[in-house]
């Protein structure tokens, strides 16, 4: 069977480009994931396919280059005292079952209406599920800026904490005491989510702040540990049935091992609520750009009358609004530590001074 | 741990049982300002000096002589202010000399470092103020400044090189046999443990690169409580001047109604 994949699957040959390409994504996605817990992977994956890789090695050599990163910041952010290990894996176990049910959903998916079909139920549950979440996220981001109040914990988390439904875990870092059946939901939903648009994060952060009431710097900490313990499980899964290549995911990891050190210093430099500014602008971001594939998979289900043409420029939008959604995640990102650094800098010189 | 123990004391120390103030520094120098400062307190305060110079850094004899030379200014400047002197030199660890001195010597009254040194070592061993002194302006101090930074930057930058070399080295096998390495890489099964295990080396060499690099680029987590510090109290200042007492009269409008 491995034989037959291989004779399958063709690698790729690599020029100067698609390395530089791989590269600068790497470098944008891992400093996005080390400051908001994950991101990267939904452009780098549409990005490997457009380069003229199979689809399925391009998820597999992004997943083998996910687990490395993930362990990188969590370890660079484990030292800041933002990672809760605990909460963690308790999400990562729970997420596994979630990634398991997702991935049947998808197969019947995909027997019952083919892959235009699964395309479009991916599509659109991106969509749904950004645009709510990512819309809350956002706003509730705009309100911390503007009133500069500090990060609060929502009235739904403070509910489920008060509920004493045994067992209770009690996580140190986090300083939360929850029921483990609170905490059960929110990972399944995040492997869900992950097997369904790879970026299981989108769900597993907010989550874990408005559901969980963590605070969003430990939950996006938080998150690198369960993109890590998700990620090795799954890359042990490609690699077995030899999916992965090597000359990608190292291409990649030498691009996001800088990016995602980055991120995390980052995240010592900016008030809490720009971690959820970041998330929230870019969840919106993809989420106008898996809306501008929609057509195509309808089209392609006979539901829509459109044409080709017109689809595939709307492919090419949607693949520039997902760069974009990185781009203007680094820039905001960037920008803020750049500010940090200034304002720590003249607080010195004032006390210097006194 | 212990190599070397060299006690030297002047005349009035002997019959002295005043409380000490323990200098204590680890370059084997101490700025001139502040050791005129050291003296003048102790004589204020009715203190002796005693003056520990720890060699942490195990450099001997070198060390040693500048200690000596040190030391043999403090005593000509106390015994011009009338106050005793002691001084020491050791070598180790700085919290073990430091558990040591506390056993040894019961009458310290606090301890006067320069600002380089890590107080927290101090304070683990020893409970006792410690009052660090920074010499910023002065030719000494700012020397000593400055090679503690340009030490650790230099140790930054072997570490860079160091790692870079490492990954450079990885990549190159890698990218060289890219042919044997798909080969044997993609043949799935038990070959799984070769990608998963390559990427771990991969991310401890270029990970440890990446890290040491940006610190070499000056970027560097900011401690949040030593932010907080430092704001917390440029506000309490700016609350103070704000409270400033202010005269008023109170006219109470229902008098003589």
């Amino acid at each position: 069977m491995h034989d037959l994949a291989q004779q399958t699957i063709q690698f790729i040959d690599l020029d100067a480009f698609s390395i530089f390409f791989l590269f600068l994504v790497g470098f944008i996605g891992g400093l996005v994931s080390g400051f908001i817990g994950s991101g990267g992977a939904f452009v780098l994956t549409p990005g490997m396919m457009s380069l003229g890789v199979p689809g399925t090695v391009a998820v597999a050599s992004n997943m083998c280059h996910k687990f490395p990163k993930a362990l990188v910041g969590a370890y660079k952010r484990f030292k800041y005292g933002q990672v809760d290990i605990k909460l963690g894996l308790v999400m990562a176990a729970s997420a596994g079952v979630g990634v398991q049910v997702g991935i049947r959903i998808q197969q019947w998916i995909l027997e019952a209406w083919g892959q235009a079909g699964s395309n479009l139920y991916v599509s659109v549950s991106f969509v749904l599920i950004l645009v709510i979440v990512g819309g809350y996220v956002f706003r509730d981001a705009l309100g911390s800026i503007r009133s500069g109040a500090a990060e609060t914990v929502s009235a739904l988390a403070k509910k489920l904490q008060a509920i004493n439904l045994p067992p209770m875990i009690y996580f140190k870092t986090a300083n939360v005491r929850i029921s483990l059946w609170f905490t059960i939901p929110v990972g399944f939903a995040t492997g869900m989510l992950a097997a369904t648009i790879a970026v299981g994060g989108f769900i597993g952060v907010p989550g874990m702040i408005y559901v969980m009431g963590v605070s969003s710097l430990i939950a996006s900490a938080s998150e690198l540990v369960i993109a890590f313990v998700m990620g090795f499980g799954g890359s042990i899964n490609w690699a077995i049935h030899g999916m992965i290549d090597i000359r990608l995911t190292l291409i990649i990891l030498g691009g996001s091992l800088l990016g995602v050190q980055l991120g995390a210093i980052g995240t010592t430099y900016v008030k809490d609520y720009m971690i959820k500014f970041v998330m929230g602008t870019i969840m919106l971001i993809v989420a106008i750009s898996r809306g501008l594939a929609i057509p195509e998979y309808l089209r392609q289900l006979g539901l829509m009358s459109i044409s080709p043409e017109t689809t595939g420029i709307l492919n090419k939008v949607s693949f520039v609004f997902m760069c974009l959604a990185l781009i203007v995640g680094a820039v905001i990102i960037l920008g803020s530590m750049w500010q940090g650094r200034r304002m720590s800098a003249t607080m010195n010189e004032i006390h210097a001074e006194t | 741990m212990m190599a070397e123990d060299v006690l030297m004391k002047n005349s009035k120390t002997q019959s002295s049982m005043k409380r000490k103030i323990l200098v204590l520094d680890d370059q084997g120098s101490f700025p001139e300002d502040l050791m005129e400062y050291a003296v003048h307190l102790a004589e204020r305060l009715r203190h002796d000096l005693l003056v520990l110079s720890a060699d942490t850094a195990w450099e001997g004899e070198g060390f040693r002589k500048r200690a000596g030379d040190m030391a043999k200014a403090f005593r000509t400047k106390a015994e011009a202010n009338g106050i005793g002197c002691e001084s020491m030199v050791r070598k180790g660890d700085l919290g073990a000399v430091i558990q040591e001195i506390k056993e040894k010597e019961k009458r310290i009254g606090f301890i006067l470092t320069d600002a380089g040194i890590d107080r927290r070592i101090i304070a683990e061993h020893i409970p006792l103020p410690i009052f660090s002194m920074e010499s910023k302006h002065h030719r000494n101090g700012g020397m000593l400044m400055t090679k503690r930074a340009t030490d650790q930057k230099k140790k930054t930058a072997m570490k860079t090189a160091g790692f870079g070399v490492i990954t450079a080295i990885l990549y190159a096998a890698v990218f060289m046999n890219a042919d044997t390495v798909m080969n044997y890489f993609t043949r799935g099964g038990w070959y799984a443990a070769l990608p998963v295990a390559s990427v771990f080396i991969f991310s401890f060499a270029h990970g440890a690169f990446a890290g040491n690099l940006w610190s070499l680029l000056g970027i560097e987590a900011v401690q949040k409580d030593a932010l907080r510090e430092v704001e917390r109290k440029v506000i309490q200042k700016k609350q103070k001047i704000a409270k400033k007492p202010r005269a008023y009269s109170y006219v109470n409008p229902f008098h003589r109604i």
